[in-house]
Parts: C-alpha cells; sequence; structure tokens
C-alpha cells in the first residue's frame, strides 16, 4: 500500500461511511456487486467484487479517486444521482458539469443501451473521458 | 452550459475545404485526405477502436469533438466511414453538452428524424465518394440564395433558386427515388444550368 499521510487517513475515516451509503444507493437493488465489479473492471478500473463491497460498507481503505466515484456512477447510469453529487462533495472534487449536462450524459448511455457489449464499453471508456477532461492519448504518451 | 466544439463556423470552414478536396487517388489516400481535414477542423481521428458492429462513432462535448474509427475495416470502407463523418458533421445536428452519433454501414435509425438524416447523411457521404458532389442538393455543401419576398427581377430570380434548392434539400432527406434522380449526372448537370440562369453572381458567371 503505498504511504499516506495521517491527515488523509483521518480525512477518508470521518467520510467513508458516508460515501459507502452513497455507493449503495448509486447502485440500486437492480445491479450486483459482481456486476459492478466486472463493468468497472471492463473500463479499466481494478476493482474487485470485494472491494465492491467493502467500499460499499465504508471499509475501503484506499480513499476513493475522482475517476472511481465517476466511474462508478458511469457503470450504474447514475451521473446524474444525488449520490454521485454526495460522494463528489464529500470526496471535495467538482466536475464542470451542471445536474442537467449529467443527465444528458445519463440519456446518453440509455440511448446505445442496445449497443453490443464491445461497442458499448467504447463508448463508455470515451464518455469518461469527456467527463474527466482527460485525452486517453496522453494516457498513452504518458506510458510510452 | 457548455458549447458543443462542433460549431456553424467549423461547419461552415468544413464546406469551404470540402468543395475544393481533389477526388483522386486510392482509398488509402483519400481516406488520409479526410481523415487530415477533420483533424484540421479539431476533430481528433483515432482508427484503433474496438468496434465490433458500429464502423464509426462521433463522439463530441465541450472537451471537443472525435471521431473513432473501427480498426477492423478495410480501406475502402474506412474512406466511405469518414465520408459519412464529414458529411454527418455538416448536415448532422450535435447536441450540448454531449452527444454521439453511430455510423453503420446499414441502416438503423429509429425515429423518422434519424431516418431522414441518415438518408442525407448516405447520400452525401456518396457523392463525396465519388467525387461528385454536384451528385448532392448543394445546399448541402455550399452557400445558396434563400427564399425571400424579393421584388426586383434579379433578387426574385434567386429567391426562387432560393425556393428550389430548399424544396430539392427537403425531398432529398424523404425521397428514395429523389436522391437516386438527384445523383444522375445529367439531372445534375441540368440543375447546374438552373442554377446560373436564376444566380448571375459571380461564382455563376
Amino acid at each position: 500500500m503505498p504511504e499516506r499521510d495521517e491527515v488523509q487517513i483521518a480525512r477518508w475515516d470521518a467520510i467513508r461511511n458516508r460515501i459507502g451509503g452513497e455507493l449503495r444507493g448509486m447502485r440500486g437493488h437492480g445491479r450486483s456487486q459482481a456486476q459492478l465489479a466486472w463493468e468497472l473492471d471492463e473500463l479499466g478500473f481494478h476493482v474487485s467484487q470485494s472491494m465492491v463491497s467493502r467500499y460499499e460498507q465504508g471499509q475501503g481503505e484506499v480513499p476513493l479517486t475522482l475517476e472511481r466515484m465517476v466511474g462508478w456512477a458511469l457503470c450504474c447510469d447514475a451521473l446524474s444521482s444525488e449520490h454521485l453529487r454526495q460522494v463528489l462533495e464529500l470526496g471535495g472534487y467538482v466536475l464542470p458539469w451542471t445536474r442537467g449536462d449529467m443527465a444528458q450524459f445519463d440519456n446518453l448511455l440509455r440511448r446505445y443501451r442496445a449497443l453490443s457489449r464491445p461497442d458499448q464499453m467504447v463508448l463508455r471508456r470515451r464518455m469518461l473521458w469527456h467527463l474527466l477532461g482527460l485525452h486517453p492519448r496522453g494516457e498513452q504518451e504518458l506510458s510510452a | 452550459m457548455i458549447e458543443t466544439g462542433v460549431l456553424d463556423e467549423t461547419k461552415r470552414q468544413l464546406r469551404d475545404r470540402l468543395r475544393s478536396l481533389p477526388g483522386d487517388g486510392s482509398a488509402v489516400t483519400r481516406a488520409a485526405r479526410l481523415r487530415m481535414l477533420l483533424e484540421e477542423m479539431g476533430v481528433d481521428c483515432d482508427e484503433t477502436a474496438d468496434l465490433q458492429d458500429v464502423d464509426a462513432v462521433l463522439l463530441a462535448s465541450a472537451r471537443g469533438t472525435e471521431a473513432l474509427i473501427a480498426a477492423r475495416l478495410t480501406d475502402d470502407e474506412r474512406h466511405r466511414v469518414y465520408a459519412r463523418i464529414v458529411a454527418r458533421l455538416l448536415v448532422g445536428e450535435l447536441h450540448a453538452p454531449i452527444d454521439a452519433k453511430m455510423e453503420y454501414a446499414g441502416e438503423h435509425a429509429t425515429t423518422r428524424e434519424e431516418r431522414e438524416e441518415d438518408a442525407v447523411v448516405a447520400g452525401l457521404a456518396g457523392a463525396l465518394v465519388d467525387g461528385r458532389l454536384d451528385a448532392a442538393p448543394r445546399p448541402l455543401y455550399d452557400d445558396v440564395p434563400r427564399l425571400t419576398f424579393a421584388f426586383t427581377p434579379r433578387t426574385a430570380a434567386r429567391s426562387t433558386l432560393g425556393g428550389l434548392h430548399q424544396w430539392s434539400v427537403l425531398w432529398y432527406k424523404r425521397s428514395n427515388m429523389y436522391r437516386r434522380w438527384r445523383a444522375r449526372r445529367d439531372v445534375s448537370h441540368a440543375i447546374e444550368r438552373i442554377c446560373i440562369v436564376l444566380d448571375r453572381t459571380p461564382a455563376h458567371a
């Protein structure tokens, strides 16, 4: 585990239960933890089913990053939900999109739900980058 | 509200560049030419997308516009899909804050609006691939006179021409038969002559 500051640990300890509750709400009843973990993995997040479970119970040890929060919501079709807004606020993150903008992202995801799984994943990965404001090429260049 | 990357000015520049784009060369050359044109307009093109059924995705947001092209396509298919993306940018509507358009080899539209937009995109893309832009209605790739209430002989003629262009685009959207008829060389030439007669501005002189 990478070395973390005491302040960061204390802050995460203070908010992780509330974040866990919002994550549970985000997933809702229609999606299993295994399904969410699989979808997150397809998007490029290294999150296992047990990690999903731990985070939802407020037991995740490593603070949830902005990327994971947004990826979590993307997989749950919950970008415009109050749950994501709360999670971002607790984490101290701000995205340059309004609630209406996020609803458009959700609409787009719904509109193309009939696409084949691989095609949906291509679209979702790109939408993630549009949400976060990083270009995938930048990532490739960094790893090159 | 964040605006979409593809603005009217981009469309205008794209139309200007398209009219002077060479139509010769192999599919590889022509696809590369269209890709350069798109990139010049600020559209990021990625030809390595792992798309299975969709040939290409056009994705636009305030972060930028990108065209994702399926890696599995042949050179000819890639050329055709680039032409479709160019046509889509010209005639399609991309809504803020984010929008996406899927390009398929066949028909996939579900609503009437989508069917009409797809028909125009397919027609204009076909004209682009054939190197004959005049096989598609001129308002799709050029500035044309508008239908107005005009009373002098010259402006009345231009207004009539504007009306004809409007009518042409309307039927181009709605009628397969009209699209086939409009793509015929003799029809394109006849329409060109009508344009010259009704609009004697320097462009037609």
